[in-house]
């Protein structure tokens, strides 16, 4: 005789497995893991937990925001919060985030961002050319809500690489990996630069770009501006931008943040795919701004942008400034 | 369902063989070869043993000699082409000799040190040979325990394939919790400091002191945690099969000195190394100077078991000059006071000595090395003595290493009362949970 396998051994075993990662489950429900644990995955990259750090820290010396500004690394390299929040005379903070689709950008301010700055009254999305081209699919972002979704770009790779199986709405997924991810974030400031260089949330950029680089950047064909009105309907960035501003009790409005002259095939075009897309929101009511999007001088300076679409600090102040004067005149 | 136990074997092999293939089925027949130069090797030197020994030598020879070619063609090929090129190249001259580019194959180290411990073990009469072969192959595969170990020594694991395993309730218990243990080990501690240490590591010449200090320290409890951690979940899987691995770490980082670290550390290797290497060699049978020189070579070549680098050399050279400074301090019979400051200094001796020596073992280069060395010994402490989560992950390692150490067993938690074991249980699965990683990380072991 063989001796019989104790499978009855497991069960125990397997009740409190289940137990435990129920009363897991019923204590991530509560209020008390937002007070003590750091914020669930979606959001453990480190540049939000560091930038999580740096508006505690605003909030605790300025105030709660009054003004936030939201999108992709334009938002945070381009439009200075400091020059805006003075210009507006409002506690304003920058809460862009890198490579963030438009799609992105709306599941951080429904899961995130909103919560973050509870008091705010004006919401300003920095938009560029780029957006509106963005294959963005909506059911992607079940997947990519259940990890990084700052990657939300149109690299499918990731998204094989972030799904994982669950029930969507269980707080476990959420949260799974968020200690680890907040342990070794914290030690940024010890090793290695912080993300944030401002006490706004900004990154604002010290490097020019050089001719050789300017020179490098060729006109992209599809920013002809006979191509916006195909390219532009093929993707969902309207609607996504509309779904956002419904989330926003306050003004929303949205910023057109100019690319480099060189990326267009003349001054024209470009002009005319910003006032395009102004016009498209414009149509579906929301209040859009676009500043020095006419100054050819300006955007056509190699030494105003650090790359393609970011620009230099000193070209990001005065950028700012003349935002400031427009949501002034706007008001 | 139930098997018999033959069959189980079998089967096992099979599981085991198809776990191998899940990496890189092609070298399931690298691990068939090895498994023949064991059984085959193993039944002619019982055979000849005590009517002609010398053929019985010989058949040891043969086997220990192709284990050793294949490590050797697998590991160790390019990096001795390397060398020997690099060596040339610095003399002004060219050999025109080129790497061939070989895979090496997951595990390799351990499932060949298992084909020589064996026929070793049965030329020296401590095991008779297996007759069956798949016993052999099981021994040489079982899952649990084939690509980082621990090294199972033929006298403790091929008894096991040979007789019916009993699985208890207990087993079943404990081996869960070994899992549990080893998984928090791996998901809350080795992936978090390994982040962190990635981080330093990655460029040590653009951080000061301070940080490469902490750099060091994140390694050295990565590098436990996640080996200990394998060792541990291999342990429990095995119990579920009803087999007993040996135990691989016994709380290296509170030894008393560096002796005493490598009866603590890596302990199924330590103890291959003596029985198979350090005591053939002489051991300390011989006088102070060979004792000294044998506990080199030992360590030296362990270096170099753990991979194809100069880096791995240094370790051992390191781990090697402690080991012999330590007993050459021994043989002066110096009384030191006891007591627990004493306890607590030598504690600290030794982690100083195993700390400094992770550092080349970590590094990919003599050049990072030296610029990690250079950068941790600048002077250039910084302002920010930032260690939240360092002692966030010390406290985290005692949640597990505490219990085990004042229970004096691994698995002491589950004699607790009901509440306290059961809040324990609650408190690690949370933590693995909330730590977890989406996308894994592979075992630092795996690639020896």
């Amino acid at each position: 005789m063989f001796p019989t396998y104790p499978f009855r051994a497991f069960i125990r075993p397997a009740i409190g497995l289940l137990g435990s990662l129920l009363i897991l489950e019923a204590g991530l429900r509560t209020k008390l893991p937002n007070r003590l644990l750091p914020q669930p995955s979606p959001y453990y990259s480190e540049a939000v937990l560091l930038r999580d750090k740096t508006l505690s820290a605003f909030k605790k010396n300025v105030g709660e925001p009054e003004v936030v500004v939201i999108g992709s690394s334009v938002a945070y390299t381009n439009v200075n919060a400091e020059i805006l929040g003075k210009g507006l005379g409002k506690r304003a903070f920058c809460l862009g985030l890198p490579a963030l689709a438009p799609g992105s950008v709306l599941q951080y301010w429904q899961n995130h961002w909103k919560a973050m700055v509870p008091e705010v009254k004006t919401v300003i999305l920095v938009l560029r050319a780029n957006d509106v081209l963005t294959s963005y699919d909506p059911k992607d972002d079940s997947k990519l809500m259940g990890s990084r979704i700052e990657r939300g770009w149109t690299d499918p790779s990731e998204v094989s690489i972030v799904d994982r199986p669950g029930v969507p709405s269980l707080r476990i997924r959420d949260y799974y990996g968020a200690l680890s991810k907040s342990i070794s974030a914290s030690r940024k400031p010890l090793v290695g630069t912080s993300f944030w260089n401002t006490d706004f949330g900004n990154q604002l950029q010290d490097g020019k770009m050089s001719s050789g680089e300017a020179e490098s950047i060729r006109a992209n064909p599809r920013y002809k501006s006979d191509a916006l009105p195909v390219l532009a309907t093929k993707t969902n960035w309207l609607k996504i931008v509309r779904d956002l501003k419904g989330q926003v009790n306050g003004r929303f409005l949205v910023v057109y943040s100019p690319d480099f002259g060189g990326a267009w095939p003349s001054s024209a075009d470009a002009e005319q795919w910003g006032a395009e897309i102004c016009r498209s929101l414009n149509t579906v009511g929301i209040e859009t701004v676009a500043p020095l999007l006419n100054d050819r001088t300006f955007n056509s300076t190699v030494t105003n942008y650090e790359d393609i679409a970011h620009l230099h600090q000193d070209a990001a102040a005065q950028f700012t400034e003349a935002l400031v004067q427009e949501l002034k005149r706007t008001q | 369902m139930r098997l018999p136990f033959r069959a189980q074997n079998l089967w096992l092999v099979l599981l085991s063989y198809g776990f191998y293939a899940f990496w890189d089925w092609r070298f399931c027949s690298l691990m068939l070869v090895a498994t023949v130069l064991g059984y085959l090797p193993a039944l002619k030197i019982e055979e000849n043993l005590d009517t002609n020994p010398k053929l019985a030598k010989n058949w040891l020879k043969g086997s220990v000699v192709a284990c050793l070619l294949i490590l050797g063609v697998f590991k160790y090929f390019d990096f001795f082409i390397d060398s020997f090129g690099s060596v040339l190249a610095s003399a002004g001259m060219t050999t025109g000799l080129k790497t061939l580019g070989i895979i090496l194959p997951a595990g390799i180290s351990f499932y060949l040190f298992h084909t020589i411990s064996y026929v070793a073990d049965v030329y020296r009469k401590h095991v008779p040979a297996a007759k069956d072969f798949t016993e052999v192959a099981l021994f040489l595969a079982f899952f649990p325990q084939l690509v980082a170990g621990p090294i199972a020594r033929s006298s403790s694991l091929l008894p096991q394939c040979q007789k019916p395993r009993v699985v208890t309730e207990e087993m079943v218990h404990r081996g869960l919790f070994l899992i549990l243990i080893g998984l928090f080990r791996k998901v809350v501690i080795a992936d978090t400091c390994g982040a962190m240490a990635d981080n330093v590591f990655s460029n040590p010449a653009g951080q000061n002191s301070w940080q490469l200090l902490l750099g060091a320290i994140w390694y050295a409890l990565q590098i436990y945690s996640d080996f200990a951690g394998y060792s541990d979940m291999a342990r429990g899987s095995a119990q579920l099969f009803g087999f007993n691995l040996t135990l691989n770490f016994n709380h290296p980082y509170v030894a008393q000195n560096m002796s005493d670290f490598w009866t603590r550390w890596h302990i199924s290797l330590s103890s291959w190394l003596k029985d198979y290497l350090y005591i053939p060699l002489g051991g300390n049978r011989k006088g102070k100077a060979r004792t000294y020189v044998n506990l080199m070579t030992t360590m030296l070549l362990g270096g170099l078991w753990h991979g194809a680098s100069w880096n791995f050399v240094l370790w051992g050279f390191i781990h090697g000059i402690a080991l012999v400074v330590y007993q050459g301090y021994k043989s002066l019979n110096i009384r030191t006071p006891e007591g627990a400051v004493t306890r607590v200094i030598n504690t600290a001796l030794v982690l100083v000595v195993v700390g400094l020596a992770w550092i080349p073992f970590r590094c990919h280069s003599w050049s990072q090395t030296a610029s990690y060395f250079g950068g941790l010994f600048s002077g250039n402490w910084g302002t920010d003595f930032y260690v939240l989560p360092t002692v966030a992950l010390v406290g985290m390692l005692s949640l597990v290493d505490l219990p085990q150490l004042l229970g004096k067993s691994e698995t002491t938690a589950l004699t607790w009362k009901q509440a306290p074991r059961l809040a324990y249980i609650f408190v690690l699965i949370s933590l693995i949970v909330l730590s977890g990683d989406l996308r894994g990380s592979a075992f630092i072991y795996f690639q020896f």
